[in-house]
């Protein structure tokens, strides 16, 4: 009856359970008694007991779920993170950078077939302040994203140490109970594999189970959870290229931790593999716009000329051959010239000289910036200075006023001089002050003159024109295979999602099949037991009226 | 919809919730998809829908964009066609009623009176003609070429045209070409003269600063840098002048690279290579990849001896080129200036303090006095052309060289006979034209049969003289001059032989100043243009000058079928836009089409989709409810 008993509260503990999903189906395994003693020459055995507690359970479908759970977990983060990219992006919408580009270069279409035409300038410039807003919200929003992961990948890491502890101290647990009672601990192994489950959508983790109920947690080979001692995690942000990257780092010895698979390890990826890979392929896509307008404005010229002009960009030595690394321009320099002309504006006058740019590295003369204010400084009407921190600065006489074109070491693009843009990145980009405050100065012409828009053609094709700065590619080439590359990463990532799914439902439904409560077959227990124990009652009321009969007649 | 195809030995209640609530998650989330692309039309809302046909819509709809701008270019430069072509005829309708009135102005029943009376209809018409000249839609001048100014004004004497040749573009097909949608006035009214240009090649020397690009190169197809190979009988060297801007660029680099001992430089028009120490053999350059480096340097082909200099790299004159640099570096000499003559206007042109082409250019340009001074086309030489229609234009000498040697005196020894006089030339008849009797009655008989060139009228008038006179031109300003070298009490004198009227023509039909007969310039650069034509028809009718009457009616006649024929030729022009418009109209429709292909749904087929997903959903919840109700604890008692 004391089985039965039992075996009803392990079905009552199952039914109990039903809805709980992290519990594992209990039954009780029953064995009739044998005593030794014999009844005649037969010797029945003396009824039956709960041999032992069984949890139906499968290691190895633990350990794959917990593996697929951290899959699926992680290729949802993907996808999440990608998505959030492509939201930001805002594809195939009217806004978006695609547009904002083609707009520019019809602007500057436009420009080439009405030069003379002040709203065309205008509109250029509110153009390319339309591209520089899109490029610098893409990539703060590409930083807040990654500020996000880092903020996740601190919770994640305290979220883990926090579930370490537990399981280390449900092991203590689990070999306490046990030793009180064979099997008195399925409450407890079943939090400890809800736990492992948990950790394992965190961190791809292996374990390890000893025969006292231990479970011993592993990252990699390196152990996590050694019986009742965790060695913890940390986090530690470091910053490289201004970019803020949190990493995780074992507690104990600052070890690095090695993430193949799980949500911290697809946060890590998202954000050094697609966020910063976005971040730097915006800031290339930005930097090669800001390089090649440039080139084309510097090989043209404005309806007006400037009267003073300062580079924007800084050389780090101006005694450096400006395309070496200690001259430390942001964009590269070849051999080539360029022409300055100096035009009297009483008169118009123009006068034109030639600035060559030598960077052969032979002969000991390649030109650094000092030797190109000296040069420019000679043009009459021109004084070229440098400022403190080695810009170049010119300024043309009273009167008078310098334009530049046909640039072709791109050099004046690297300094900054004459340019449309400045900045080197999406960050810093921006229309030149001067250029804003009078679009004049946009270099529609080639020759000079004012309705000769040829260089705004120029200008228009730069989208189309190959950039070394791009690998090849035009901007336009460029920035759709950006977007295209976000499209296939992320719809790759949803399927990978999917496909994880697929494997941790399939994994899910195996568990569940082997370690799932079904309510039908806990009803038969139920009534087999309620009958069996009926039965033993029964049976022993037969033995207590047989007993009553024996001391009946003892009695009489 | 099964969310699991693994086989189940049992089936837990928690398994039955959870294949339940996948599948009512997963059909929830088609249908809401079906739902989306049923409310937006679209096929797809983001690239990662279906990435491969977002990438072909971003490609359709930059190639929409593009087209989107060629139609509003084309229909922009069909509309300034228009307005062009609209103002050509009126041009024509204004020279036609012109010449109208030249016929009757020419016509014996018209008096003088009548005649002068003409003059104010014909001002008028010249008013109007400017006007039309000066016509503009929106920003655009139509016939000021590259620039932003009023082509047209009656000023200078006659009516100045400062626009220039440039015509404005825009582009017109996909892969990004332009084409042209203004003429410039030069073209149309011929606003401008022809050049005053001489038979001089200014001929630059190579500098170290000389431009790749501004070189016509050893073969006249300019100069394509490339690798090059020099060879040596035991020592090879493969240069690669790729990205050398100048002349000296290409020699630092050659001197870096080539075998030791061998070296380059200039050699005034071309590259040198020459031995430094011993001679080491023969050298050898060749194309390296079947470039064509070597060739345009001037340098292929082996050679022997202490240096070689290679062929003429032929530099093209630049602005930037030094005065200092011409004639092969030997320079020309400025220093006696020029005059130039327009309309009675005499301006003398300095040069002192000049240093380069351009330089010289503005000391034209600047001076105000309707000139149009530039490089030539072939950057050989140096030309000047007349911007004022009805004013002659010569330059001059100033008592020394300087206009010949530019190249640039209007009249000169290559000046052609069938040039003079305004393209009238010189009429001469078979046998001598005229007779000189020089101060000891000597008399000589010109024959000017078989000459061509004012040199060759000079030469013969030598020839003829025999020594008693001296033929050439004069010395400042323009004309032939004859020195009478003979001594005698007769009178130096020149007459016409035969009835014919070469000494006229020649300008030299004039009284002897002493010993020398001084003749007239008889080649101003005229502007061979409407504006011209009516002026001379004002100035004839206002004087009853019958002769210069009829020079501007033959004129206005020559002009206007010339007007008509550039018309012709925008009418084309203007068709071949309208053309692009219709083709670019079918490419619109055809992308269009496309694009509906790639983004757009097809909603029969969404409709019927969303219907199954539907009733898909619906039997989804229905059986979920019935599944999870039953169990066998109804049952218990």
């Amino acid at each position: 009856m004391a089985a039965y008993q039992a075996a009803i509260t392990i079905t009552g503990q199952n039914i109990a359970n039903v809805g709980n999903p992290d519990y594992t189906r209990q039954s009780g395994r029953l064995a009739s008694v044998y005593s030794g003693a014999a009844t005649g020459t037969i010797s029945p055995g003396i009824g039956v007991r709960l041999d032992s507690l069984q949890r139906h359970t499968d290691a190895a479908v633990e350990s794959r779920l917990r593996l697929a759970y951290g899959m699926r977990s992680g290729a949802e983060l993907t996808y999440q993170t990608l998505s959030r990219v492509e939201a930001l992006y805002n594809e195939l919408s009217e806004y978006d950078l695609s547009s904002q580009l083609n707009e520019f270069f019809k602007s500057l279409a436009d420009l080439q077939t009405d030069p003379l035409e002040t709203a065309s300038r205008n509109l250029v410039v509110s153009n390319a302040d339309a591209i520089i807003r899109t490029l610098q919200r893409q990539r703060s929003g590409l930083l807040d994203q990654i500020h996000d992961l880092n903020a996740q990948t601190e919770a994640m890491t305290r979220s883990a140490n926090g579930i370490v502890e537990e399981i280390a101290k449900l092991n203590a647990l689990v070999v306490t109970t046990e030793a009180r009672a064979q099997g008195g601990s399925g409450a407890l192994r079943d939090r400890r594999d809800a736990l492992l489950r948990q950790l394992g959508e965190l961190i791809d983790i292996q374990t390890r189970e000893h025969e006292n109920g231990i479970v011993n947690v592993y990252v990699g080979s390196e152990p996590l959870v050694d019986f009742d001692r965790t060695r913890g995690l940390t986090t530690v942000t470091t910053v490289e290229n201004g970019l803020e990257r949190t990493s995780i780092r074992f507690a104990d010895n600052d070890g690095s931790v090695i993430l193949r698979s799980g949500r911290l390890a697809a946060t890590v990826a998202a954000r050094d593999v697609h966020l910063v890979g976005q971040l730097e392929q915006i800031d290339q896509l930005a930097g090669a716009l800001i390089y090649e307008i440039n080139r084309v404005q510097t090989s043209g010229r404005g309806l007006v000329g400037y009267t003073s002009a300062t580079g924007t960009y800084a050389a780090r030595s101006a005694t450096a051959a400006l395309n070496s690394t200690a001259a430390g321009l942001p964009f590269p320099v070849q051999t080539g010239t360029f022409f300055v002309h100096i035009r009297d504006q009483s008169s118009g006058q123009t006068i034109t000289r030639m600035i060559k740019v030598d960077l052969d590295g032979l002969n000991n003369d390649d030109t650094t910036l000092t030797d190109l204010a000296a040069a420019m400084n000679a043009i009459p009407g021109l004084s070229a200075t440098l400022t403190p921190d080695n810009r170049l600065q010119l300024n043309a006489d009273a009167g008078w006023e310098f334009s530049f074109s046909e640039d072709t070491s791109g050099a004046l693009a690297a300094l900054g001089v004459g340019t449309f843009f400045e900045g080197q990145n999406a960050s810093t980009m921006a229309v030149q002050a001067a250029v804003r405050n009078d679009p004049r100065l946009i270099a529609a012409s080639r020759s000079g003159a004012p309705g000769d828009g040829s260089n705004a053609g120029r200008l228009a094709a730069v989208g189309d024109v190959a950039s070394a700065l791009l690998g090849g590619l035009s901007i336009l080439d460029f920035h759709s295979g950006l977007t295209s590359r976000v499209a296939v990463v992320a719809r790759s990532a949803a399927t990978e999602h999917e496909a994880a799914d697929a494997v941790y439902s399939s994994l899910l439904t195996q568990r569940e099949s082997l370690s799932g409560v079904s309510l039908d077959e806990e009803a038969i227990n139920l009534t087999k037991y309620e009958r069996a124990f009926q039965g033993a009652s029964r049976f022993l009321t037969v033995v207590d009226s047989l007993t009553d009969e024996l001391l009946t007649l003892v009695g009489t | 919809m099964a969310v699991s195809t693994v086989n189940l030995t049992r089936v837990s209640y928690n398994l039955r919730a959870f294949n339940l609530l996948e599948s009512i998650r997963r059909n929830q989330r088609a249908t809401y998809n079906m739902q989306t692309a049923l409310a937006t039309g679209l096929r797809f809302q983001r690239p990662s829908d279906d990435p491969l046909r977002a990438s072909s819509a971003i490609t359709l709809d930059r190639r929409m964009d593009r087209l989107d701008l060629i139609q509003n270019n084309l229909q922009r430069a069909n509309t300034v066609l228009n307005e062009v072509d609209t103002s050509m005829q009126e041009a024509v309708d204004l020279l036609r009623e012109a010449q109208a009135l030249a016929i009757q102005a020419l016509g014996d029943n018209t008096t003088p009176s009548e005649r002068q009376a003409l003059t104010v209809v014909v001002e008028s018409l010249l008013d109007q003609l400017v006007s039309v000249g000066n016509h503009r839609y929106l920003n655009t001048n139509l016939f000021s070429g590259h620039q932003n100014i009023v082509p047209f004004e009656r000023s200078h004497g006659g009516v100045i045209y400062r626009g220039d040749g440039n015509r404005m573009e825009t582009m017109v097909d996909l892969d990004l070409s332009e084409d042209a949608f203004t003429i410039p006035g030069l073209e149309f009214f011929r606003a401008v003269s022809a050049e005053v240009r001489g038979v001089v090649d200014l001929d630059p020397a190579l500098t170290a600063d000389t431009l790749v690009t501004d070189l016509n190169g050893a073969l006249g197809r300019g100069v394509e840098l490339g690798r090059i190979l020099v060879g040596l009988p035991a020592e090879q060297s493969e240069i690669d002048l790729r990205g050398c801007a100048t002349v000296g660029d290409v020699v630092n680099k050659l001197n870096a690279e080539l075998p030791s001992g061998l070296r380059a430089r200039i050699n005034v028009r071309s590259l040198e290579l020459y031995w430094v120490g011993a001679d080491r053999g023969p050298v050898s350059v060749w194309e390296v990849g079947g470039g064509r480096t070597a060739a345009d340097l001037g340098l292929t082909g082996t050679f022997s001896g202490p240096s070689t200099t290679g062929q003429d790299l032929d530099p093209r004159v630049t602005l930037r080129t030094r005065v200092a640099d011409l004639r092969a570096g030997a320079g020309v000499n400025l220093s006696a200036g020029l005059v130039v003559r327009s309309g009675g206007q005499k301006t003398t042109i300095q040069f002192n303090g000049v240093d380069t082409v351009e330089d010289i250019l503005n000391r034209f340009n600047q001076a105000d006095i309707g000139v149009w001074a530039k490089v030539a086309d072939d950057g050989r030489s140096l030309e000047v052309r007349n911007r004022v229609s009805g004013v002659d234009l010569t330059i001059e000498e100033n008592g020394g060289l300087t206009a010949t040697a530019l190249g640039l005196r209007s009249m000169h020894g290559g000046t052609r006979l069938a040039s003079l006089n305004d393209g009238k030339g010189v009429r001469t008849v078979a046998g001598a034209d005229f007779r000189i009797t020089t101060r000891d009655n000597t008399t000589i008989d010109v024959d000017l049969d078989g000459v061509q060139t004012l040199q060759e009228v000079i030469s013969r008038l030598n020839t003829a003289g025999g020594g008693a006179i001296a033929a050439g031109f004069v010395a400042q300003g323009n004309g032939l001059r004859i020195v009478d070298l003979t001594a005698g009490a007769g009178t130096l004198r020149i007459e016409e032989l035969n009835g014919s009227l070469a000494a006229t023509d020649l300008g030299l039909n004039v009284t002897a100043t002493g010993n020398q007969l001084v003749g007239r310039d008889v080649n101003p650069v005229k502007v061979d243009s409407p504006f011209t034509a009516l002026l001379e028809l004002s100035a004839g009718m206002q004087v009853d000058d019958r002769l210069a009457m009829t020079d501007g009616a033959q004129r206005l006649e020559r002009v206007l079928k010339q007007m008509q024929e550039v018309q012709g030729k925008l009418a084309s022009q203007a068709k071949v836009m309208a053309t692009r418009a219709d083709h670019v109209e079918t490419e619109v429709t055809a992308t269009k089409v496309l694009i509906s292909d790639v983004r757009d749904v097809d909603i029969a087929d969404a409709a019927v989709r969303f219907q199954q997903l539907q009733t898909a959903l619906q039997a989804n919840l229905s059986t979920a409810l019935q599944v999870l109700n039953l169990s066998l604890l109804d049952y218990l008692r």
